[in-house]
């Protein structure tokens, strides 16, 4: 009898001081996903409007169900072509519903409607960077495929002196999970 | 003595004012001495001698489904306007040449005056405006053709490289048919610079009284001449921001649409509505200079587009930024 109770007591302890600091050298998990999206990214500043309608590729990885960093890249069509190129970091909900919440920092160039002022005699050159928010709600992940319906984000930049928005809307991202 | 006085006033300016590298002070000072020889009283003088000539003559033809359609159309005229025009542009010693075209059952008639150039004469910087209107058409666009003939008083004064063109286009209202017509004739002429004039003399400083379209972030004060360009035209309306910068003649706005600026998204389309559009399909570096009609003026397309409703020193400040553009552009004045 006290050999068994004695057995289990080590056993137990040695989980309890082993386990966590076992569990935290296990590597982290990546989960690779290609995704292409369409919807609409614009730009405006008092200086120009940029941006328009269209679509790109992605990829993301996702730590640990936990983490994402994603990078993509978009061409967008109606006032003038314009490439968009974004990166982003944030955090997920683990399971089916996945919702997210990501830092992205935006770099828009390519041709938009431009304003010259009293205040600004020539035109504003080089890309439209901003940072700001994009949230996820209608997110789901399942058997190696992700979906995300509407997604909406606001950044801010400067085209000094002055400031730029940027408003973002994704209507649908579908992606598949190595 | 009153053209001294301007003349003064805007060399005062121009020395107060930072200089861009762009233009030597002595070409500026040149400028601001040929930007003082415009005058109001030339220009209000147009204006209701075009004005009187519209209520004066017969409009064209129009059928009852036009005139349910848009009442305007029934009111619109153009011949005596057009002789007028020719008349004026002759006194100050240009001759005038008649381009006659026809389109469906309408026949138009632009007027084409040029002061050649002295070394390349086969470069053109063309200024020009409609000559149809609806109704008396003071704003809309007896200020346009009146601001031709007063840069072509003031202008034919001097010598230029390049030749300068002096244009009214018929039948705009219906379509732009004068201005297509031109722009598709123009053979291998190279256009140095275009400049549109359409509705330049309604001008309001009350809040409010500027609309404009999402996207597009006009003041809300309609008191600015605004400049639509196209990436081609750039340059163009840099000049403008920049000479004005050091003249200090007037507020101004423009509004530079991407690549050629015939886009079908419809803010580019309210960017398209007069003539310089011909010259974008052409792919010609064109601005158009507008106190943005109906986004500004109630009066617009009505009866009671008159005189009275006219700013008139804002309207000469507008024909003056115009004057300095195209006189740099066209390599003088000499």
């Amino acid at each position: 009898m006290r050999t068994p109770r004695w057995g289990f007591m080590a056993a137990l302890l040695t989980g309890l001081l082993l386990g966590p600091a076992a569990g935290a050298r296990e590597p982290t998990v990546h989960r690779i996903t290609v995704y292409v999206h369409s919807g609409m990214s614009l730009y405006l500043s008092e200086a120009r409007t940029l941006g328009g309608v269209g679509g790109g590729l992605g990829v993301r990885d996702t730590l640990d169900e936990r983490f994402i960093l994603q990078a993509d890249a978009s061409y967008l069509m109606a006032l003038g072509k314009v490439v968009e190129v974004r990166a982003g970091a944030g955090l997920q909900r683990s399971g089916t519903w996945t919702p997210a919440a990501l830092v992205m920092l935006s770099c828009m160039a390519g041709q938009g409607m431009r304003f010259l002022t009293p205040t600004r005699s020539t035109p504003v050159e080089g890309p439209a960077l901003t940072v700001g928010l994009q949230l996820a709600p209608l997110r789901f992940t399942h058997s190696g495929t992700q979906l995300s319906l509407f997604e909406l984000g606001v950044g801010v930049g400067s085209d000094w002196p002055g400031r730029g928005l940027t408003w973002h809307l994704t209507l649908l991202q579908a992606g598949t999970t190595f | 003595m009153r053209k001294t006085l301007a003349a003064a006033g805007l060399l005062l300016a121009c020395a107060c004012a930072p200089t861009s590298s762009r233009f030597s002070e002595e070409q500026l000072a040149r400028l601001s001495t040929l930007a003082g020889q415009v005058e109001t009283g030339q220009l209000m003088g147009h204006v209701r001698a075009l004005t009187r000539s519209h209520q004066e003559d017969t409009p064209l033809s129009c059928t009852p489904v036009q005139r349910e359609q848009y009442a305007p159309a029934c009111f619109m005229t153009r011949d005596r306007a057009r002789d007028l025009m020719k008349s004026r542009l002759e006194a100050v010693g240009l001759q005038v040449r008649t381009q006659e075209g026809q389109r469906g059952a309408l026949t138009f008639t632009n007027l084409i005056a040029d002061l050649p150039g002295t070394t390349r004469p086969e470069e053109i910087v063309l200024v020009g405006a409609h000559f149809d209107a609806h109704y008396m058409g003071a704003d809309d666009n007896s200020t346009g053709v009146a601001g031709v003939l007063e840069l072509a008083r003031v202008l034919s004064q001097y010598r230029f490289e390049r030749t300068l063109r002096f244009v009214g286009f018929d039948l705009e209202e219906p379509g732009m048919l004068g201005s297509g017509h031109y722009v598709d004739a123009l053979g291998q002429e190279k256009l140095a610079g275009v400049i549109i004039f359409d509705c330049i003399g309604y001008y309001d400083t009350r809040p409010g009284s500027q609309k404009s379209l999402p996207g597009l972030p006009a003041p809300d004060t309609g008191d600015f001449l605004a400049i639509m360009g196209n990436d081609h035209s750039l340059g163009l309306a840099t000049d403008l921001h920049q000479l004005n910068d050091t003249l200090q003649l007037m507020k101004l706005v423009s509004i530079i649409a991407p690549g050629d600026g015939t886009s079908t998204v419809s803010v580019s389309e309210s960017l398209m509505r007069s003539d310089h559009a011909a010259f974008w399909y052409g792919g010609h570096k064109a601005l158009f200079l507008t106190d943005t009609a109906d986004f500004r003026n109630p009066h617009y397309h009505q009866a009671t587009d008159v005189i009275d409703t006219l700013d008139p020193e804002s309207f000469r400040r507008a024909v003056q930024i115009s004057a300095v553009g195209l006189a740099t552009w066209a390599g003088g004045p000499r």
